[in-house]
């Protein structure tokens, strides 16, 4: 057609051409659109980047994963922006520079942000295409793998998690077990520092900081780092504390270490411990500055007590300034204490005597000088200058003490005091004091040293002892005075003890202990107002006494202890002792803090607060319901800042989901002062809700007004979800069991309660409103034969030994049967014992019925099968038989004489054809073979028939195989017992043959009756007809006659060989019996023995194969006798004639055969002849040609068959051949 | 060869092939009563007879005004009047209208009478013995 409207336009048209391009791109269009779709299949978009055309195509699957609409129109740049901004952006420019640059292909796993927001991570290939060295194009593929990138994360935490909480675990028990009571808060942040990164995930690439109020401790190899996390404690002020972990950039993102937010927590904890112990650390400071206080003063007037005590008893000047200095140093604690007296000479101050660590101090000391100048304007100097005392709390930045910092520094000096010695009014030398610690001298204390030093001024003027003494005393008492105000009014037990046990109390004292008088306390010993053992187990008297002895060694001891009060409850109270000497007996100024409550109390606020925190979503409002306060747990569910949520009442969280009046009943409650508790539905900033069990507690006052709320949240979302899901999933339960035709019961077994729902009901047509009880109504449409069996199951099931899983058959009110299938659960206690069976029913009496229909036609389909004789077995194409009918059976049982017959379901008929094919069996070979082609199509079909005698009987088999339709490749196997069929069409075939014979019997019989028998009747017609003739001379007539007589003697001659012949054919009542050949030939032999012998006839007979056969023993005689006369009567003339006879067995055959070297018939000529009647080859030789026509009568009598070979002057050979007939076997 | 001479003369010349001597004695017989000018020749042997019905249509073949009658046997050994037939036919020399050819048999099978009609060479069957009616008959 094309062709000849190209002819007829002589070339192709415009409009062809078009056509043409229009299909080829539609084509191109076809293929793409169908990659596309595979692409899409498989969730991987591609695309293209046209460097020259700057053109980027996007497959639909991109857009999609872009989360843009299909018309999106992408260029490079606008496709690198869905790049998440920073790592992944990064490296896919860097890629696609590399791949721009040189060619280089890339496989990347990256981050993008979706059009919507969303993030994905997805796999990005791009194979740049290069043409001469420049870069065209780079197309490329992208592919969502975001769920699988999420579970290898999720995989890779949860294989994580168990070393890491080992590790995590580890890092806060380390930091826990740092000793705070030992450490300052440098000492434990610079200790903890290094004991945070061995905790964490990443501990190769962590560092960790703590910053404490602006001071840093860092790990060895810190340095600031984008990645990092940071957590602070605002308990010591706003970010007072804060520990940090940065991660050394290693340029992955920080979404690869996205579960950073274990480590977060991790580092909550840690920052949470540190800060404890930094409260610790601070508590311990503050009431150490409280007891440095106590002891110092305790040492201040022991030291201006013993200054009096010694004035008193001291008469010399030398002696005064030896003593000052020693007291000073012994009982003021001091470090070193000097006198120096004044050289008006040098103007400057000469040390007189000293006490405590000098160390050389004066030897080194630069000289002081009384002059205004830096070596005067030290406290000595200035002191004696100007006549007061001069202290300096911080030696070392003191510029007045520059001249000496050195000396000073080396000491442990850090603080001095100098005061002016007078004598008469005027200064002669100076008394310095040194303490090793800053600060050392405040008001009070220099107020005191003044007064010490006044004394001695005092005591120099004055050494009339008596003046002095009485001077002494009253300064004593006034300071002994001072001391017991200061004692007594106390706000702590302040108590003394010595040897004797306790010597004084004051009213707190008293008060701590239950007691209501200072006399029950004073006298007894501290361990006779403890228990008998401390907590730690240590007897409070030795645990006592080794405290005290502490005390005495170190000159402080502070502890915990624990009394007994009056009432013998408990009193733990922290004890601090000082020994002082009073009145020169060894005493311990004794300090008692009840640490019972605080203790208690700071741990249960403590461990509420976390508590709380922990598991709740925490708020603190105002009386009018101002939000003042909320945890951070509050915080981030409801996603709104400390300061948004400031003052906002809590409709900030207002959902829309409750009515009014909950919380009109809600702000009523509390404002009652009770608390009120409900679920209720809130909304976060970002308008995602969630669901919190709320309790607000309203804090009252004194007059019962609430002052404050606190409401605590519990989050229940998931449980909400939970339910509503639940819910959802009952309702849509009710909807499927409905509509399956499903009824749900439940029995609890304990109250033997069995409740229905409405598909029960419907399911057993029984009225709810009639029915009495619902097992009675069970019972009631249940099937009597089926009745035991449910029984039976449902006790087994309880009993927990088969699940319950029944079929069974109820009966309507209208008597039809209803098929239910039944399943039940058993929900058991601890112990298992069944306490509810849960169960449901469903109609199957469709499905039973179909089943029933098909089981019957299957039963149809499986009896028509067995009923088959034919042996009929279905394999696979493995060769495995998959299915046999009965027939196949019994026979396999029967007749399975060898292993291809002896096969039933199971057995791989490949292999068995094999076996037998290999042990010789052929037909094996054959059916293993026709099964092979079969199934691989190579032939529609195969067929094989075969005979399979055995000794006592014939039997053939016909083998078939055929395709079997079904899905899998199956093949028939039909194995047919043709024994029946093939005898009767032997039957029928000798029948036929017989008729056939006899019709060729009858045709010779014409033939015999219309040649032979017609001949001379001719004649004897003809000569008749001559002799009639009476002009016939004597002579003529007498020659006639004897024609005549001739003829009518060959008629006769014909007639009785006609009789011998029909006689023959019309067979024999004669019995059969045994033959042997050897005999029968020598019988024949003996008969014609003259003739044997002079005719030199030689017959060579060899019968070793068959020796015999049971025949008629007649017939064969004269099939024997015939042949042998004839290769005699034949013989050739120059040679004697040779007759060889042989026997031989041929299957289920016997062949003879008669050989002779006679003359030889021309068969060409004659074959179709040989065996005729009156067929005479031979004219020269007598006979009537009877002899053969005989011969093959009688061998066809016998069911045998005649051949002949024959070659002219050399010999004839005849082959006869006799079925071996069993079946006539006596 | 006196007898081509003869069959030249103008005179019906019989042959007779057949096994059975008794049948000739009488086929000869009749002939001669009933056709005392035709001449005949009779062979028992049928190879004989063939050898000489050959030589003698190349004679016949010369002369339109000759002719011969054969007289053809069936049942013989050796040869049967069909082979006989066959072998005449296979020499090719039967169009010449010199040569009548009778099948005279004893036979009464119909099979051999309607083997003998349908072959266009044979004039006609003749069931034994041969008479004089048969004869006259003869053109």
């Amino acid at each position: 057609m094309k062709e000849k409207s190209n002819n007829s336009k002589g070339k192709i048209s415009t409009e062809e051409k078009l056509q043409n391009a229009i299909s080829e791109l539609y084509l191109q269009n076809e293929l793409k659109r169908k990659l596309e779709h595979t692409y899409n299949l498989a969730e991987i978009g591609t695309w293209d980047l046209d460097l020259e055309e700057q053109n980027l195509y996007w497959s639909s699957f991109v857009k999609f994963l872009h989360e843009v609409p299909g018309n999106f129109k992408s260029d490079l740049d606008t496709a690198l922006e869905f790049y998440k901004d920073g790592w992944s952006r990064k490296t896919i420019n860097e890629a696609i520079e590399d791949a721009i640059a040189h060619g280089t292909s890339f496989d990347l796993e990256l981050i993008i942000i979706t059009a919507k927001g969303n993030e994905k991570w997805v796999r990005v290939l791009g194979n740049p295409v290069m043409h001469n060295g420049v870069c065209k194009r780079i197309y490329g593929s992208t592919q969502d793998i975001t769920i699988r990138k999420n579970t290898e994360l999720q995989l890779k935490k949860s294989n994580f998690s168990l070393t890491e909480r080992v590790k995590e675990q580890d890092c806060l028990y380390e930091i826990s077990n740092l000793k705070e009571h030992e450490l300052s808060i440098e000492e434990l942040l610079s200790k903890a520092v290094k004991l945070i990164p061995p905790g964490l995930q990443f501990n190769e690439i962590a560092e960790a900081k703590i910053i404490w109020k602006r001071q840093a401790f860092k790990t060895d190899n810190f340095r600031n780092s984008k990645i990092k996390l940071t957590e602070s404690d605002d308990r010591f002020g706003k970010k007072a504390l804060q520990v940090a972990v940065h991660y050394v950039d290693t340029g992955q993102s920080i979404e690869e270490v996205s579960f950073l937010t274990e480590e977060k927590r991790l580092l909550k904890a840690i920052t949470s411990q540190l800060s404890q112990k930094i409260d610790e650390i601070i508590k311990r400071d503050e009431i150490k500055i409280v007891e440095e206080k106590l002891i110092k003063s305790n040492r201040l007037y022991a030291f201006t007590s013993a200054i009096n005590q010694m004035i008193v008893k001291t008469t010399d000047e030398t002696a005064l300034y030896n003593e000052a200095c020693r007291i000073a140093v012994d009982i003021g604690k001091f470090r070193m204490a000097w006198i120096g007296m004044i050289d008006e000479a040098k103007k400057n101050v000469l040390p007189l005597v000293h006490a405590g660590e000098d160390e050389g101090y004066f030897t080194k000391m630069a000289p002081i000088s009384i002059a205004d100048i830096p070596e005067g304007r030290g406290p000595t100097g200035t002191t004696l200058r100007e006549g007061r005392f001069i202290v300096s709390n911080d030696i070392e930045n003191d510029p007045q003490m520059a001249p000496w910092k050195e000396t000073t520094a080396e000491r442990g000096y850090l603080s001095c005091i100098a005061f002016p010695l007078r004598k008469f009014g005027k200064a002669v030398g100076a008394y310095s004091l040194y303490a090793p610690v800053k600060n050392f001298f405040d008001d009070a204390e220099i107020a005191l040293l003044e007064e010490a030093a006044g004394d001695i001024s005092f005591a120099l003027e004055n050494f009339d002892i008596a003046a002095r003494y009485k001077v002494a005393k009253d300064k004593i008492i006034e300071s002994e005075e001072v001391f017991r105000r200061l004692f007594n009014e106390s706000a702590d037990a302040t108590l003394l003890l010595d040897d004797t046990g306790f010597t004084r109390c004051n009213t707190s004292a008293v008060s701590i202990l239950g007691y209501t008088t200072k006399e029950e306390i004073i006298g007894r010993q501290p361990w006779e107002i403890s228990p008998e053992k401390q907590p730690d187990k240590k007897l409070s008297k030795i645990k006592a006494k080794a405290m005290i002895a502490k005390a005495l060694k170190t000159g402080y001891n502070r502890f915990e202890w624990l009394h007994l009060k009056a009432d013998g409850t408990e009193l733990h109270v922290e004890v601090m002792l000082t020994p002082i000497t009073l009145k020169g007996v060894q005493s311990f100024y004794t300090i008692w803090r009840d640490i019972t409550e605080r203790k208690k109390a700071i741990k249960e606020i403590q461990d509420y607060k976390f508590a709380l925190d922990e598991s709740s979503l925490v708020d603190i409002s105002d009386s009018n319901g101002k939000i003042k306060y909320a945890n951070e747990n509050f915080r981030r569910l409801s996603k709104y800042s400390q300061k948004e949520l400031f003052d906002q009442d809590h409709r900030i969280l207002n959902s829309g989901y409750h009515p009014l009046e909950l919380f009109q009943n809600l702000w009523a409650t509390v404002q009652a002062g009770k608390i009120w508790r409900n679920e209720v539905r809130n909304r976060a900033k970002d308008g995602s809700f969630f669901w919190a069990d709320t309790t607000i507690v309203p804090f009252l006052d004194n007059n019962g007004k609430p002052f404050q709320f606190i409401t605590i949240r519990t989050d229940i979302t998931e449980r909400k979800k939970t339910e509503e899901g639940m819910k959802l999933l009952s309702k849509r339960l009710q909807l499927a069991t409905n509509s399956a035709g499903m009824g749900i019961w439940d029995w609890d077994i304990v109250s033997d309660h069995l409740v229905w729902d409405e598909g029960m009901y419907r399911l057993y047509k029984i009225d709810k409103q009639q029915l009495g009880s619902v097992y009675e109504g069970w019972a009631s449409r249940m099937h009597p034969q089926d009745m035991e069996r449910i029984t039976e199951d449902m006790e087994n099931a309880i009993a927990g030994k088969k699940d319950y899983n029944i079929d069974f058959r109820i009966v309507l009110d209208d008597s039809s049967v209803r098929y239910i299938k039944a399943s039940a659960v058993v929900e058991r206690d601890a112990e298992g014992n069944a306490l509810h069976m849960i169960g449901v029913n469903w109609n199957i009496t469709e499905l039973k019925e179909k089943e029933n229909e098909l089981r019957k036609s299957e039963v149809f389909n499986r009896s028509v099968v067995n009923s088959l004789s034919a042996h009929l077995a279905v394999a696979n194409d493995k060769g495995n038989i998959v299915s046999i009918n009965e027939a196949w059976t019994s026979f396999a049982l029967q007749n399975g004489k060898t292993s291809m017959e002896r096969t039933g379901v199971g057995s791989n008929y490949f292999e068995v054809c094999e076996k037998a094919f290999i042990d010789g069996d052929e037909i094996a070979g054959q059916v293993l073979q026709g099964m092979k082609n079969v199934l691989n199509k190579k032939t529609e079909d195969f067929y094989l028939e075969y005979p399979c005698h055995s000794p006592s009987e014939q039997r053939w088999f016909g083998f078939r195989i055929a395709k079997f339709e079904s899905d899998e490749p199956l093949i028939l196997l039909l194995h047919t017992d043709l024994t029946e069929r093939i005898l009767a069409e032997r039957e029928r075939q000798k029948i036929t043959d017989d008729l056939i014979h006899r019709n060729k019997d009858l045709e010779q019989f014409t033939y015999i009756v219309s040649h032979n028998l017609r001949a001379p009747v001719a004649n004897i017609k003809g000569l008749s007809d001559i002799l009639t003739d009476e002009s016939l001379s004597k002579d003529e007539a007498g020659s006639f006659v004897k024609d005549l007589l001739s003829s009518v003697n060959k008629l006769d001659t014909v007639i009785v060989d006609l009789n011998y012949i029909l006689q023959l054919k019309t067979g024999v009542s004669e019995a059969r019996e045994r033959v042997v050949f050897g005999e029968l030939v020598n019988g024949i032999e003996e008969s014609i023995h003259s003739l044997v012998r002079s005719e030199n006839v030689k017959i060579v007979a060899q019968f070793d194969e068959v020796a015999e056969m049971i025949t008629l023993k007649s017939y064969l005689y004269s099939i024997f006798y015939n042949l042998i006369s004839n290769s005699i009567k034949y013989k050739r003339l120059d040679v004697p004639p040779v007759i060889e006879i042989k026997s031989s067995r041929r299957k289920d055959e016997i062949e003879l055969i008669f050989k002779d070297n006679g003359r030889g018939i021309d068969l060409e000529k004659n074959g179709n002849q040989i065996f005729g009647l009156y067929k005479r080859f031979h004219q020269e030789i007598e006979g009537k040609g009877v002899g053969l026509f005989i011969v093959k009568t009688h061998v066809e009598a016998l069911g045998g068959k005649i051949s002949i070979k024959s070659e002219v002057n050399k010999g004839t050979e005849f082959k006869i051949i006799f079925a071996n007939d069993y079946t006539h076997v006596n | 060869m006196q007898t081509i001479i003869r069959m030249l003369t103008n005179r019906t010349h019989f042959i007779i092939v057949d096994d059975d001597p008794i049948n000739n004695l009488i086929t000869k017989r009749i002939i001669t009563k009933n056709r005392p000018q035709a001449d005949m020749i009779t062979f028992t042997e049928p190879e004989k007879g063939l050898d000489y019905v050959l030589s003698a249509l190349s004679a016949l073949s010369k002369s339109d005004k000759d002719k011969a009658i054969l007289l053809l046997d069936i049942n013989m050994p050796n040869m049967t009047g069909w082979q006989f037939m066959e072998r005449l036919e296979h020499e090719g020399a039967l169009v010449g209208k010199g040569l009548l050819i009778y099948i005279l048999s004893s036979s009464i099978d119909a099979a051999d009478i309607e083997r003998a009609r349908v072959n266009p060479h044979i004039s006609d069957f003749i069931m034994k013995p041969l008479t004089a009616e048969v004869i006259h008959s003869f053109a």
